[in-house]
Formats: C-alpha cells, sequence, structure tokens
C-alpha cells in the first residue's frame, strides 16, 4: 500500500515520441486529465535508452514508473527499444505501454510477443485521446500496483 | 506385261525366279529361251542326220550342215545353261551347278581334241562316231569334223560356263569376256551368210561352219551375258541408272542397224545399182543419218527423264529446305520457350512486388497523413475547447468546419488502410460456412433493419474455402448498402447462392433504389460516390474492398439494377482455389 502511494502520488511517466505535436498534445492531454505524474521527454529510442540507463546527459534522470512508447522513429525505433529493455535485467520490469498510429497486425503481434504491457492505437481526434489519456491514468496510477522503482 | 512374264516362268520352270525387275526378267528370259533354243536345235539336227532330213541338218540344200558333234556339243553347252538358270534357288544350287558344269566341260574337252586334231594332224575318231556313213557322203578334207572355229567356240563357251559363278577370284568377270569373244566369232560367220561372202564362214578356220551354228554361237554368246545381267560387265546396261537406259535402247539398234543397211548396200551394188564408192558413201549417210536420229530420239527422251529427275530433285530440295527451316524454327521456339518462361516469371516477380509496393505505399501513405492530420485536430480541438465564444461567431463556425474536415480526411485515411489491407492478409484460407456467417452479419446489422422496418433473408447458402473475416465483410457490406438505400416500401434483401460451372453464384437482392446502368461500373470505383455527403453519408468505399475481397478469392462481382427498381449483386467464388492458395490451404 505504501509503494502504490509513494509511486502513484508522484509517478514518473517517460514519453518516447519524435513529433513534436504530439508531444505537445500528450502533455496538454495529461494537463487537462489532471494526471498526477511528472513527464519526461525523450526524442528517439537511443535517447530513450540513454534515459533510463542514466547515461550521457541523462546521469540524474529519475527511473520511470511507466514508459509510453511511440514505434515509429528516427535512430532507433520503438521495437528495438522494447527488445533492449526485455533483455535488460536492470530494467524489464518496467511497463511499457506502445502509443503509436501503426494498426499493423504484425507490429501488434510482435509487441505484445516482447511482453509490451498495453498497445494502443493513437486515435486522431482529439477527444477520443483525452479519452485514452484517462484511461491509462485511471489503470496505471490508480488500479494496477507497479513494482517498487529505485530512484 | 512383266506380271505375263512372270507368270509364264514360274509356269515352265515350275520355280519362282527371284527376279528384281522387267530388265533383269527380260535378259533372263532371253538367256532361258537361248538355252531352250540351243539344245532343241541341237537335237533337231541330230534327228535330221539319223533321218537324213536335210532341212534339219543345213536349213538349205548345198549349205554346209552342223556336224553331229556340234550339234552334240550344242545339246550339252544349252543344257549346262539351262541348269545355269537357277543358280539364286538355294535348294537346287549345288547338284544343277555341278551337272552344268560336267555338261559345259564335255562340251569344251570336245571342242579342244577338234583342235587338237587339227593343230597336231591327228585323228582321234572322234569325227566320226556318229552317223558315220551319213557323214561320209558330204565332200571335204576331214568327213564330220566340224570347223576350227566351232571347236575354238566350244572350247571357249564351254570354258565361259565353267567359270560362270565361280567363287570370287582374280578375273570374276573372265567368263563375260569369253562369252563376247564367242559371240563375235559367230557373227563374222553370220555376216558372211548374210552379206554372201563364203570367204567369212568357208576361209580355213571357219571351213564348212553351218548357218544355224553361226546364228547359235551369236545368240549363245548373248545367252550366257544375259543368265547373269547383274553381274560385272552386264551391270553397265541393266542397272537403273541413265547411262544403261542409254545403252539398252541404242545398243540392239547399234547391232542390228548396220548390219542391215550393210546387207541393203551390199544388193544394191550386186544388182548394179551402184558402184562401191557410191555404196560406201551411202552406207556412211545412211548409218550417220539413223544414227543421228537415233541419238536425237534418245538424247530427247533422256532430257525428259532428266528433267523429271531434276524436278523431283528440287521438290526433293524444297521439302527439305521447308523442313530445315521449320525444325529451325521449332529449335527456336524450344530455345525462347524458357526464355519466355523466364520473362514471364519475371514479370510475375515485377507484378507481385509493384503490387507489393503500392500496398505498402498505401499503407505508410495512411499513417504518415494520420499523424498530421492528429495535430491539426488535436490543436483545433484546443482551440475550440480555450477560445470558443472569445473570438467571433464566424472564427467558431470555420473552427467547426475545420475540425468537421478532419474527421472526414480520418474516415477517407481509415478506409484506405481498410482498402490496402484486404489482400495484405497472410491468413490461408479455410472453410467457411457462409450460412453461418451470414447469421453471424444478420446479428450486428439488425438493429439497423428494425429501424428501417423490414426483413433480410437467405437461401441455402454453401461452404467455400476463403477468408471468414473477408467474406463476412463483403456480406455486411452488401446488405448494409442494401439498408442504407433503402426504398419507399418496407426493405427485403435476400442472399442466395447456386452452382454454376464451378463456381458459387451469390446473389444479393434487394427492393431498393436501384443505380442507373450507365453507373454500373463506376460503383466499384474507390471513392467513387452517386450521392452526396448530406443525402447518404460515407466515402464510397464499401463496394470498393467488396470488388477486392472477391477478386482476392478468384471470383468476379458485378451488379443488375435500374433506378427505382430494385438492385442484384452478383458475386462469384470458385469452389477449388485456383491460385498458390491451395498450398496454404493444404
Amino acid at each position: 500500500m505504501t509503494r502504490k502511494s509513494r509511486n502513484s502520488l508522484h509517478p514518473e511517466i517517460l514519453l518516447v515520441e519524435d513529433n513534436e505535436n504530439d508531444v505537445l498534445l500528450t502533455r496538454e492531454g495529461f494537463k487537462r486529465a489532471k494526471v498526477p505524474a511528472r513527464l519526461h521527454h525523450v526524442e528517439n529510442g537511443e535517447k530513450c535508452m540513454a534515459f533510463l540507463r542514466r547515461s550521457g546527459s541523462y546521469a540524474d534522470a529519475p527511473m520511470p514508473d511507466i514508459v509510453l512508447l511511440d514505434l515509429n522513429m528516427p535512430v532507433m525505433d520503438g521495437r528495438e527499444v522494447l527488445e533492449q529493455i526485455v533483455a535488460d535485467p536492470e530494467l524489464n520490469r518496467l511497463p511499457v505501454v506502445v502509443l503509436t498510429t501503426s494498426e499493423g497486425e504484425q507490429d501488434i503481434l510482435r509487441m505484445y510477443r516482447l511482453r509490451c504491457s498495453s498497445y494502443i492505437v493513437k486515435p486522431v481526434d482529439f477527444a477520443d485521446f483525452m479519452r485514452v489519456i484517462h484511461g491509462l491514468n485511471d489503470y496505471w496510477f490508480s488500479t494496477v500496483v507497479l513494482p517498487e522503482t529505485p530512484r | 506385261m512383266t506380271g505375263f512374264l512372270r507368270a509364264w516362268v514360274d509356269k515352265i520352270s515350275g520355280m519362282k525366279l527371284p527376279v528384281q525387275d522387267t530388265v533383269m526378267l527380260r535378259c533372263r528370259l532371253f538367256s532361258l529361251f537361248t538355252a531352250i533354243a540351243t539344245i532343241m536345235i541341237g537335237f533337231l539336227v541330230l534327228i535330221g542326220w539319223a533321218l537324213d532330213l536335210i532341212v534339219l541338218k543345213s536349213v538349205l540344200s548345198g549349205m554346209s550342215p552342223m556336224k553331229p558333234n556340234t550339234a552334240v556339243c550344242f545339246v550339252l553347252l544349252g543344257s549346262a545353261l539351262y541348269l545355269l538358270q537357277f543358280h539364286d534357288l538355294a535348294a537346287q544350287g549345288m547338284r544343277q551347278k555341278r551337272s552344268a558344269q560336267i555338261a559345259a566341260g564335255l562340251a569344251a574337252v570336245v571342242g579342244l581334241a577338234t583342235l587338237a586334231e587339227y593343230v597336231l594332224a591327228v585323228d582321234l575318231g572322234i569325227d566320226r562316231l556318229l552317223f558315220h556313213h551319213a557323214v561320209a557322203e558330204y565332200p571335204g578334207i576331214y568327213p564330220g569334223r566340224m570347223a576350227p572355229v566351232s571347236a575354238l567356240e566350244f572350247v571357249i563357251l564351254g570354258a565361259s560356263l565353267l567359270l560362270m559363278d565361280a567363287p570370287a577370284q582374280r578375273a570374276p568377270r573372265l567368263f563375260q569376256y569369253l562369252a563376247l569373244t564367242g559371240t563375235v566369232l559367230g557373227l563374222i560367220a553370220l555376216l558372211g551368210y548374210a552379206y554372201g561372202i563364203p570367204e567369212l564362214y568357208k576361209v580355213f578356220p571357219y571351213s564348212s561352219v553351218a548357218l544355224s551354228t553361226a546364228v547359235l554361237f551369236t545368240l549363245f554368246g548373248l545367252g550366257i551375258l544375259l543368265a547373269r545381267p547383274d553381274f560385272g560387265l552386264m551391270t553397265t546396261a541393266t542397272s537403273e541408272h541413265l547411262g544403261s537406259v542409254m545403252a539398252r535402247r541404242i545398243l540392239p539398234l547399234a547391232l542390228i542397224l548396220p548390219f542391215i543397211i550393210g546387207w541393203f548396200r551390199l544388193q544394191g551394188e550386186r544388182a548394179g545399182l551402184y558402184g562401191t564408192e557410191f555404196g560406201l558413201a551411202l552406207f556412211a549417210a545412211c548409218n550417220v543419218v539413223i544414227f543421228t536420229l537415233l541419238i536425237w530420239w534418245t538424247a530427247r527422251s533422256m532430257n525428259r527423264v532428266d528433267e523429271a529427275r531434276n524436278l523431283i530433285n528440287e521438290q526433293l530440295l524444297k521439302t527439305n529446305a521447308i523442313l530445315e527451316r521449320e525444325s529451325v524454327q521449332r529449335r527456336r521456339a524450344e530455345q525462347a520457350l524458357p526464355e519466355a518462361h523466364e520473362q514471364l516469371q519475371l514479370r510475375i516477380r515485377e507484378l507481385a512486388r509493384s503490387n507489393m509496393d503500392l500496398q505498402q505505399f498505401a499503407y505508410v501513405a495512411s499513417h504518415d497523413l494520420q499523424t498530421p492530420l492528429r495535430s491539426i485536430n488535436g490543436f483545433l480541438q484546443l482551440l475550440s475547447d480555450n477560445y470558443r465564444g472569445k473570438l467571433d461567431a464566424q472564427a467558431d463556425e470555420w473552427i467547426d468546419r475545420t475540425i468537421a474536415s478532419t474527421q472526414r480526411m480520418q474516415q477517407l485515411i481509415r478506409d484506405l488502410l481498410e482498402y490496402s489491407r484486404v489482400d495484405s492478409r497472410v491468413r490461408p484460407f479455410e472453410k467457411v460456412d457462409c450460412a453461418a456467417v451470414f447469421d453471424e452479419t444478420m446479428e450486428l446489422l439488425a438493429p439497423s433493419v428494425r429501424e428501417i422496418g423490414g426483413q433480410a433473408t437467405r437461401g441455402d447458402l454453401p461452404t467455400v474455402l476463403g477468408d471468414r473475416s473477408l467474406l463476412s465483410q463483403l456480406l455486411q457490406n452488401l446488405i448494409s448498402n442494401a439498408i442504407k438505400y433503402h426504398g419507399s416500401e418496407p426493405l427485403r434483401v435476400h442472399v442466395s447462392a447456386e452452382k454454376s460451372g464451378g463456381k458459387w453464384l451469390f446473389s444479393v437482392r434487394d427492393n431498393g433504389i436501384g443505380i442507373e446502368p450507365k453507373q454500373h461500373d463506376r460503383i466499384f470505383q474507390i471513392f467513387r460516390r452517386l450521392h452526396t455527403e448530406q443525402a447518404y453519408p460515407g466515402t464510397g468505399i464499401g463496394l470498393a474492398i467488396c470488388q477486392r475481397i472477391v477478386h482476392f478469392h478468384g471470383g468476379a462481382i458485378w451488379v443488375k439494377s435500374q433506378l427505382q427498381a430494385g438492385s442484384t449483386f452478383y458475386f462469384t467464388i470458385p469452389e477449388r482455389i485456383t491460385s498458390g492458395r491451395l498450398e496454404a490451404v493444404a
């Protein structure tokens, strides 16, 4: 109970997203939904891995409670990120929610095979997107118990 | 003619002569007749001696008679030649050959003995062995003794017969040369009789050669030659070749004509019609004219033969050329076939790749289009939420219209995605119970049907091989259209199927507003709409997807309809899968 409250008090979310507009809209959406989390952002997979491993400029980065992962990104895409997270014993307890435009059956199948926590197709309509954010908030920060995160 | 001759030969010989062609047959017939005639004349002369009949002994009174010895020798030679006629019949061959050689040998021995008498001036007593009284009546130095030339002839002709058919040796043609010599010697005596020149048959070596003897020698030599028409010297005259044909034509005439012309010339000279010089000139002129004509005639017929042969050659060459060309073409075609196959495979691969590229393009483009659209929509929504009422009414309306447009565009992109996804599926075909699919679809659509009032029914629907979700989408789209475009009467939509030549023919019949015939093809095009968005909302993707699904299953789709008279959509699904999908099914 303490772990849950501690985590849910100030959940840390890492948004891995290369599209600036999507980032802005996501931030706006989280603000409107009053999600009590801190939203960190990196624009590709490589930076995501650096953030998670606290390497380079991310030496002081907090360990997120959940990762919102886009799939199609330059430098390193979301598929590779999930592969590396799963293969890394320090990271493989992290819940990873795929949040992407891709509805490809192959992508969905592949990400679940890599044991992603959820696969969400980004709705185009903003009202629909808001519903997704509310859902994420309700589920990940009020319903489930997350593993304790070393800070 | 040939048939008759052959039958005749068969009859008299009691055997089948293995004769190849007419020429050979004629030659051998001549030889056979010569043999028989020689025997018969020999016997007749002997009968003549026995009965003292001049006509049998010397033909005409006052002419030299044929000696009994000569007659006996002729019977021997004739018998030998007769027996040698059937050399190619293996069964009788050896015994008959032996007998023939004994007969020929005896004749030669008699001839040799007579020659010995002449040369050594002895009397061996053979001259008067037969009919010695009758023989003695004829005047001469050696009564009953045959002429030296006759003796020589018997030696020559006897030797010739002995050598005939001898196993291959140094001079296999020797018997033919001997026979030729015999003929020429006989001919000289014959000329003497014909031209009335006693010197030619009465000079010492020829002393008292009888006319019949001369004739028989001449014929007998020929008879020997013609007994083996397919051998040695004779082949030149008897073969199939043009030269032989010419030889056969000219040779007999060349032998006989000068003989006859000469005879006429001599008769004219003797009658005092002209002198020796004129006679010679006449003889030469006649020979020239006759031989010119003969050669001209022969040449003409040779030319005809040659022309025919050339024609045949030409045709053969042509046929050959055609065959060669055909064979070349066939070879080329055979070489081209794998090439064409390769080309086809290449085209198929290209098409497949291009198709893949197109799908990939549609898919990626749709995705990438969605991202900016999401931004536009998102910020517009934020704008609308945060600033509604703070701008003027016009701005609020424009924002609403822009949001509506982004939503429409989003729908179009979603439809395009769905359309491009139809055949990007990798699921193998399975057995799909269309009745069950219809029932499921109707569960989804029942509320809509109920809303407008009406009913959707089905006949017996088959189980087909296909993609279940696609077939479900197909039925759903078609029935949805029927619901959407219903008329003023309560909706009736009926789905049925029947077997039609290896395919299932499905029909979806409704009583809706119908479609103008000129639009029947256009309605299957993507985003093609016949109505405004206000009258009937939608993007115009439904039938395009239906067509893609049907094509994906190897079938066809079409519509029969009139305005205000309902529509019937038909589509076919093959009973068997014809493409590579079958492997996936297996």
